[in-house]
This record gives structure tokens, sequence and C-alpha cells, in this order.
């Protein structure tokens, strides 16, 4: 099934273009969608990044869903 | 489904994507629209719970004429959009330190392919719409 993930996180909203971290200036984030290339090795090394400092500030799901057919 | 009446009153959270949308996930579909709605008019309360941001999720909270919670970002921002101070529940953000410091991690500095990053003030930051758009969902 294709559909656009336009439609799930923008539902033709609007949305800032460009550098994340410049738009963010000092604004905390409600949510944060990162995404990377299908390879299982560097996947696991992030995901074992991610657990090791941040697990106890931040909630995270892994995915494949975003990944092109 | 036949709705029948019962005394108790129920919770009842449904997600969006996959649950109470068509396949083309921009939509409502209508009978499960026509059954929440039913739902709600006997007295049970409704809640959406979903991964979306609160802008995409509100018009569906809207269009079926829910009066309870709507749970957004997966539970980050939960609040009820039926209030007329739209009254904050729950305001559970990642700090921005926290933000850049995964945002400036090595690994994922040299492997990241595209960034969505919801701000608390309800704004959306995208690092590429074109890179959105090419993609398939499942």
């Amino acid at each position: 099934m294709i559909i656009y993930y336009q439609e799930v996180f923008f539902n033709k909203n609007t949305y800032l273009k460009g550098d994340v971290l410049k738009h963010l200036g000092d604004k905390d984030c409600l949510q944060l969608v990162l995404e990377f290339p299908h390879d299982e090795g560097k996947i696991n090394t992030i995901l074992a990044t991610l657990r090791r400092k941040y697990c106890s500030a931040i909630t995270f799901y892994c995915s494949s869903k975003l990944k092109s057919e | 489904m036949k709705i029948t009446n019962t005394p108790e009153q129920h919770l009842i959270i449904v997600d969006l994507d996959g649950t109470i949308l068509n396949n083309d996930f921009s939509t409502l579909n209508q009978r499960n629209k026509k059954v929440l709605q039913e739902l709600q008019k006997q007295g049970h309360k409704i809640c959406i719970a979903t991964g979306r941001n609160y802008l995409s999720a509100r018009p569906f909270y809207q269009e079926i004429g829910l009066n309870s919670f709507l749970i957004t970002y997966n539970g980050a921002y939960i609040n009820n959009p039926s209030e007329k101070n739209q009254e904050k529940i729950v305001v559970n953000p990642i700090a921005n330190s926290i933000v850049r410091s995964i945002l400036n991690e090595k690994i994922i500095k040299e492997n990241l392919l595209s960034v969505l990053a919801d701000r608390v003030d309800q704004t959306t930051i995208s690092t590429s719409d074109d890179y959105l758009l090419s993609r398939s969902f499942f």
C-alpha cells in the first residue's frame, strides 16, 4: 500500500522547512522523527546509543514503516 | 455492529490511522463516525489516541463532534479541544537540550536521511518535503 506520510504528519497543515535546529530555537519538542537508511548494523548502533544515553529522557520507537519499497 | 444501550458508561479509546480512518489515511470512515457519535450520545466517553501531531488529529475529533480528551504525539500532549480554554491535561516534551544532543550524536549525524520535529508551540519542522512525498508507508 502506497500512502504518503505527508498525510499523517501534516494533514495539509503548513510546516517550516529547513534546518531543524535553527527553527527549533530554544523550544522543546513534542515529537522527533528521525529517518535512516535501511542498514541493520547502523540502526542497531543508533538504537544502542539512544538506549544508553537517553533512555531516561525520551521514549522511542523504531519502525521500518517509512522505508522505501 | 449492533449498538445496545447499557447502564454503564465506558471510556472508549481509538486510534486514527489503520483504525477509524479510511485506507487513504486522510478521511474518516463514515460508519465508524456514526458508531462513535451514537456511543457518545449514550453517555460513553470517546477518546482518540494517536502518534499524529495535534493539528493533524484535531479535524477528525471535530468531525465526529467529540467532547472528551484528545491524546496526540504518542501521549506527550493531551488536551480537551472541545473546552473553550482547550485545557491541557498533559504536556510532556523532550527538552531542547536533549533534542540538540541527539541530533548532534556522531552516528546519527552521519546516517540521518530526514528529520521531522514538532515544537511545543505545535509548529512542525521538516528537513525535506520532497523526500517525505516520495516514500511509502507500508
